[in-house]
């Protein structure tokens, strides 16, 4: 079954807030509150630390890669408002770019797919979201979203660049108009899906079912199917699941309960089987049956050599 | 029945005061309110409303409406706005209802649901009819508009559950709760964190009111035997305080004057049950008792007051079942401070005559003889000389600040001056004031520092300008200004920086720094840890896990000596154990991990700083380990506590994790393939061969077999069947039915690609797509490689617009030899396919809803040719009405594929995208203007005018048919290139690239 195939000492010298591999999957980086980002080469099950990224002057929170296409990109957030985006050149790393426009911690970065260029969106404690867009002339510019969630915005995902809905009905032979879309989750215990028109950010769809903050949204990735998926997770210690065929209309439902809060969530590239984590230190994967059932089908932690009772699967509200 | 027994009795009190009583036994209320016209008082229970109509003879039982809940009401208030005047709240357990008496009716309005735990209080606003305010022990704090039930308006979250909510009775925007021992002060306009936050106690603070007539001051009430006053601009200090010998239920300010009622928490029903009312500017000791019930005072409130009465009416609820109305007399609102009842609106304007007037009425008490003139001589206009103290002495008298450690000392008439000492921290201070005879019209007194006077040179120049300007302000009104200097001293003296204290500046005379510490108060540094700045900062994720890649699964958790030193989830009970009392209340959320990173601070106790300080002390992992508890000795007091449950060889293993704890878990990378739909080592095996396709589907059917996918061995079995060349549709629409249209021809495919749809089965989806299909050949792209004479600087409307007709000849040149017959499948590209069936659904109606453009070729197409189109679309396999669907699947196949490094095999399934794909546009992109290093799209430079690409062999811009390397990019003129090539093989520019072999290395794919 799921087999560990590497692990990984970071050596931080403070907990760990976030790990992700590059596109590819030869490289890992992480951040933690020791204020650094870690960069190491896992090739055939190794860890070299490639690099160390020193510049941030509090934890740091959340890493995104960018598409290769553009190089080896990173961008971290952090504690201390700002939002770095680190390069690599001939194998150093280098700031590339650096915002500093948030009043607040900034939780969550995210790079739109690659479609759309390279750009990112951050949520930041202030309330207010950003998008960075690089302009082809090695500018940047940005946009913000101000008062996006009241009290706070803990994350934000791109919706994939596939238009919702459109595949099928397209009457003429033009492709359809990509729209760019992404979704944040806030402290206002809201869901929000903003869209892009006209070069400015609207509020498209306010979503709501969490009874507390808004931990972490994830937009399914997309294989081709109207289908649009996301999914919440909250303080509340719900995570829910929300569809919608025309991308107008979504319907919710709770994939379970968690006896603590879940801080993450996390969609496979085939968007059909979901990974859940929070604060009980527990990662569960969860899948979709054929009629619509959400159920857990494995529990990561066993690979830890410690036996964990599967997140008991309660059966959904819903 | 309801037992009544109304009596009117004398009150056995200091002085006289009537008062009515009625009990009601039967009720249990717990709650009561009196609505904004006087006339009524609520009493609500677990069981009841009922409503009580004030008589000044009998209080009455109007209305008796049975409430059957099993939770107590934890609040009622009337609404304080005539237009809603019938309407009330009450909360209880987790919902506020708001209900309204009409015609002796109660009518429930609207039901106010949010708050997760029990609401602790609610508040009308005192500005809008609508608004209200509830707040919970789940640390929130909702604002409503009562018509709109369904969510609050506006949210604000506090770390602490809040006990009291109150809004501001001058400001609108502004309200107050109070968590525990602190105070937050919250701005409607001011976003969602507290625009003030006051650590006003020691001690839970129960009890909280606005002054009524200033917007920045306010009382709190607490348990630990205080009731403290705030200028909320100044939350450091408090402006007073009034000791009591028990806690405080309640403190709120009386309506006239400056009186103060306050109700304490008995002690084993020992204490006093009374209620104490007080004048704010003498907090030594109250004024007057109200005695009477026999049990703790549940709740006071004032009657509005009758214009024909000048007596004031306290009514008040006590746990005795018992109702009470208590008059306050002129007499006993004047030892409040209230000036003469028939100026009360000026009172309220005018907050200086009000303040002088208080003063009055305090001579008159404390003074007695003194004062005794300007009581008996009437004639005396009033608004001048009546608040007025008339001498110096009366001044003096009147300074009683209860401010320790102020002195005032060496009051001397005849000399006209006294001595100020003040100790603050490591320093005295001693000030002599002097008061010219014209004291006080217009002539300020002076004031010299003596012995034995610590603060530095700088420090007295500042106090000393503080005090002038002080002093002067008053005296220019010709008012008193001993008071106002004295404040106005200790609040300069409040502000010297802690810092200093511990430097010994009694030996340095002018210390520098001292005096920029004064001017520029020591900012916090920008980044503040875990402070209350943070409540709405996520408390940070300690495990999560992420799918990346294709089939890994990246996930961290917290190290695993944390995990098992403090089980699930108790480490975080260490932020509530600071604070004991919560845990009684919140014995449900302190299971849980808290919500916000403020929480941190809690559990770092004084020192919130740590964390950004050094880089060694990692705050996270001790909140987690919990083992180095820094300061809170009551969290150590918690962990003792905690190892001592346990048995000893956990506790010694407790111990030993501690002194290494990891701060970091390691990151581990799982392999989750085996969940996947998709399958690498398909995708390897898999192939796509157009010119044998049923060996390449029992090809694909072995490779399934490998993998032990055994759905799949079937599906290409079939496709082998279906694929079978005897099916080929005839190419004329007149012979047959197409295979196509068999139940096992289309439909069937479609069923399957459904039931693979929904297993999201993105390999199955695409290689059945390619193989159903068939590679599309772009004439364009052919083109370009073959060096044919196209341009490459064919923009994408001309493409796309000289594409209709290319195309159709495309199946013709291009289509390969096969066994079957080839031309169906590569017809089977986007354009006429995707039209026909938008035609064929749009069966009336589509040539109004179509652009006219789109289809004005087909006006004029004959019949013939229309039907040969529509079995074009027909006899494929292959809805052409799904063909975007289709390529999104191969897309997102390809994708997958890129990232396992199958660049070939994604190659393979791309040709067969009806749409160019993505990389084509490559060759377009690829020309950036020489000038201006901008992407160019045409043969211009739209930026700089320049012509984007020259030719490599005349240096001439191309404007016509040119040629490029896909390799090096490089390239000119068709007929420079073709001449060129003729003789070399490497490109003209001297870049070492050898052209024709790279692109035919690119075309062979």
């Amino acid at each position: 079954m799921v087999s560990v195939l590497n692990t990984v000492d970071t050596g931080h010298e403070d907990m760990i807030h976030d790990a992700q591999m590059d596109y590819y999957g030869v490289r890992l980086a992480t951040c933690s509150s020791d204020k650094t980002v870690k960069i190491f080469d896992i090739k055939n099950g190794g860890q070299i630390l490639a690099a160390e990224l020193r510049g941030h002057e509090g934890p740091v929170w959340q890493l995104a890669w960018a598409h290769p296409m553009y190089g080896n990109i990173l961008a971290s957030c952090s504690y201390d408002r700002k939002v770095i985006i680190w390069k690599e050149t001939n194998g150093q790393w280098d700031r590339l770019y650096e915002y500093a426009n948030h009043d607040s911690s900034v939780n969550s970065v995210c790079w739109a797919p690659h479609e759309f260029g390279l750009m990112l969106v951050c949520g930041s404690s202030d309330g207010a979201v950003s998008i960075i867009s690089s302009t082809a002339d090695g500018q940047w510019d940005t946009k913000k979203i101000n008062n996006a969630h009241t009290i706070g915005c803990n994350a934000v995902s791109w919706c994939p660049a596939v238009a919702a809905g459109s595949l099928v009905d397209q009457p003429s032979s033009q492709r359809p108009q990509q729209t760019r879309r992404f979704v944040t989750g806030g402290c206002d215990n809201l869901v929000k899906i903003w869209r892009e028109e006209d070069g400015q950010w609207k509020e498209e769809q306010k979503l709501e079912a969490h009874s507390d903050w808004v931990r972490d949204v994830a937009w399914a990735p997309s294989i081709g199917l109207p289908t649009q998926t996301i999914a919440s997770c909250s303080q509340d210690g719900r995570v829910i699941i929300w569809k919608s065929e025309d991308g107008t209309s979504w319907t919710s439902k709770v994939l379970n309960k968690f006896p603590d809060v879940v801080w993450h969530v996390s969609w496979s590239i085939t968007g059909n089987i979901l990974a859940v984590s929070g604060g009980d230190n527990k990662v569960s994967l969860w899948k979709e049956s054929l009629e619509g059932q959400w159920v857990c089908v494995s529990d990561v932690n066993k690979g830890q050599g410690q036996t964990i009772a599967p997140a008991e699967p309660q059966k959904p509200e819903q | 029945m309801v037992t009544f027994c109304g009596s009117f009795s004398k009150m056995a009190a200091r002085w006289s005061s009537e008062n009515v009583v009625a009990e009601y036994r039967d009720l249990q209320a717990t709650a009561m309110a009196v609505d904004c016209t006087g006339s009524h008082a609520l009493l609500a229970g677990r069981k009841h409303f009922a409503l009580v109509k004030l008589d000044n003879q009998q209080p009455e039982l109007q209305k008796k409406s049975v409430r059957q809940s099993k939770w107590e009401v934890s609040a009622v208030q009337w609404c304080p706005h005539a237009s809603n005047g019938d309407f009330f709240v009450a909360a209880s357990n987790q919902t506020a209802e708001v209900y309204s008496f009409q015609d002796s009716q109660l009518k429930t309005r609207s039901v106010l649901k949010g708050h997760t735990r029990v609401i602790s209080d609610v508040d009308w606003s005192m500005s809008d009819a609508n608004t209200m305010a509830t707040c919970s022990v789940d640390t929130y704090i909702y604002l409503w508009d009562i018509r709109d039930p369904r969510k609050p308006s506006l949210a604000y979250n506090a770390v602490a559950g809040a006990s009291q909510v109150k809004w501001n009775k001058v400001n609108s925007y502004l309200l107050a709760t109070t968590h525990e021992g602190d105070i937050r002060v919250w701005d409607q306009r001011k976003g969602s964190t507290p625009v003030q936050y006051i650590a006003a106690h020691l001690s839970k603070v129960h009890g909280l009111d606005w002054d009524p007539t200033s917007e920045h001051l306010m009382a709190s009430s607490s348990q630990d035997c205080t009731v403290k006053f705030w200028d909320v601009t100044n939350p450091k200090r408090a402006t007073s305080m009034l000791k009591s010998g028990a806690p405080v239920w309640r403190a709120r300010y009386t309506p006239f004057g400056h009186g103060l009622i306050t109700v304490m928490v008995p002690q084993l029903r020992r204490g006093e049950n009374s209620l104490l009312l007080w004048n704010t500017d003498n907090l030594t000791s109250p004024i007057h008792t109200f005695v009477g019930h026999t049990d703790v005072v549940l709740e006071f409130q004032w009657r509005k007051q009758n214009e024909d009465n000048a007596d004031y009416q306290l009514v008040t609820w006590s746990k005795d079942q018992s109702l009470r109305i208590w008059k306050i007399d002129p007499q006993l609102q004047r030892l409040c401070g209230h000036t003469d009842l028939q100026d009360s609106t000026e009172m309220e304007t005018d907050s200086m005559s009000e303040t002088s007037s208080t003063r009055n009425s305090i001579i008159e008490q404390i003074m007695g003889g003194v004062t005794s003139d300007s009581l008996d001589s009437p004639q005396k206009s009033k608004d001048d000389l009546m608040g007025q103290p008339e001498t110096l002495q009366q001044e003096f008298l009147l300074v009683n600040i209860p401010i320790p450690n102020i002195q005032i000392s060496d009051t001397d008439m005849i000399k006209r001056c006294c001595t100020v000492y003040a100790v603050c921290g490591n320093h005295e201070v001693k000030v002599v004031v002097t008061f010219p005879p014209q004291y006080p019209n217009n002539a300020a007194p002076s004031f010299q520092f003596i012995r034995p006077t610590s603060i530095t040179d700088a420090l007295q120049t500042t106090l000393l300008k503080n005090l002038r300007e002080t002093s002067l302000q008053y005296v220019r009104r010709n008012h008193g200004c001993l008071d106002a200097c004295i404040r106005q001293m200790v609040n300069t003296l409040d502000n010297i920086p802690l810092t200093e204290d511990s430097s010994p500046v009694r030996q340095t005379p002018f210390p520098l720094q001292s005096m920029e510490s004064l001017v520029n108060p020591p900012l916090m540094s920008i980044p503040t840890y875990g402070t209350y700045q943070d409540l709405n900062v996520p408390f940070p994720r300690t495990s999560g896990a992420r799918f990346c890649g294709v089939d890994k699964l990246v996930y961290f958790t917290r190290p695993i000596a944390l995990r098992q030193s403090t089980c699930t989830a108790e480490p975080y009970k260490l932020v509530y154990f600071t604070r004991p009392s919560t845990i009684r209340q919140s014995s449900i959320t302190t299971e849980q991990t808290p919500r916000s990173l403020s929480a941190l601070s809690a559990y770092m106790g004084l020192h919130p700083m740590n964390m950004m300080k050094s880089s060694s002390q990692s705050s996270i992992s001790r909140i987690y380990a919990g083992e180095s508890v820094p300061v809170a000795p009551l969290s150590n007091f918690y962990f003792k506590e905690k190892k001592s449950r346990r048995s000893g060889k956990n506790r010694e293993r407790d111990l030993n994790v501690s002194s290494k704890v990891p701060h970091a878990g390691p990151v581990l990378i799982q392999d989750v393939s085996c969940l996947l739909p998709v399958h690498q080592k398909l995708a390897e095996t898999y192939i796509l061969d157009p010119n044998n396709i049923p060996s390449m589907c029992t090809r694909n059917a072995a490779a399934a077999n490998q993998v032990g996918r055994k759905d799949l061995v079937q599906v290409w079995s079939l496709a082998v069947l279906a694929l079978s060349a005897d099916l080929a549709p005839s190419s004329s629409p007149d012979l047959e039915c197409p295979w196509a249209q068999h139940p096992f021809g289309r439909r069937l495919l479609q069923t399957l690609l459904e039931h693979y749809s929904k297993l999201c089965d993105v390999q199955t989806l695409a290689m059945l797509c390619c193989a159903y299909g068939a590679p599309t050949v772009h004439p364009e792209g052919r083109g370009l490689l073959k060096s044919s004479s196209n341009s490459s600087f064919q923009s994408n409307s001309l493409r796309s617009g000289s594409s209709m007709t290319s195309r159709k000849s495309s199946g013709n040149m291009y289509g390969s030899p096969g066994t079957y017959d080839t031309d169906t499948f590569v017809t089977s590209g986007w354009t006429i396919g995707t039209r026909e069936s938008g035609g064929m659904r749009r069966s009336v109606s589509w040539t109004e809803t179509s652009s006219p453009d789109d289809y004005q070729y087909r006006e004029y197409v004959d019949p013939r040719e229309r039907e040969r189109e529509l079995h074009d679309s027909e006899k494929q396999l292959l809805d052409p009405g799904c063909t975007l669907l289709y390529d999104e699947f191969k897309k997102a196949y390809g994708e997958i594929l890129y990232r396992w490094g199958l660049k070939d095999k994604r190659a393979d399934v791309l040709k067969y995208m009806s749409v160019p794909p993505e990389a084509h546009k490559g060759i377009e992109f690829g020309t950036k203007c020489v000038h201006c290093h901008k992407d160019v799209r045409g043969p211009q430079c739209a930026s700089c005018r320049g012509y984007g690409f020259q030719c490599a062999i005349c240096h001439i811009a191309v404007k016509g048919s040119s040629n490029f390397c896909l390799a090096c990019g490089h390239g000119g003129h068709s007929r420079h290139m073709q001449e060129w090539f003729q003789n070399y093989d490497i490109c003209p520019t001297g870049c070492g690239c050898n052209c024709p072999e790279e692109n035919q290395v690119l075309e062979s794919l």
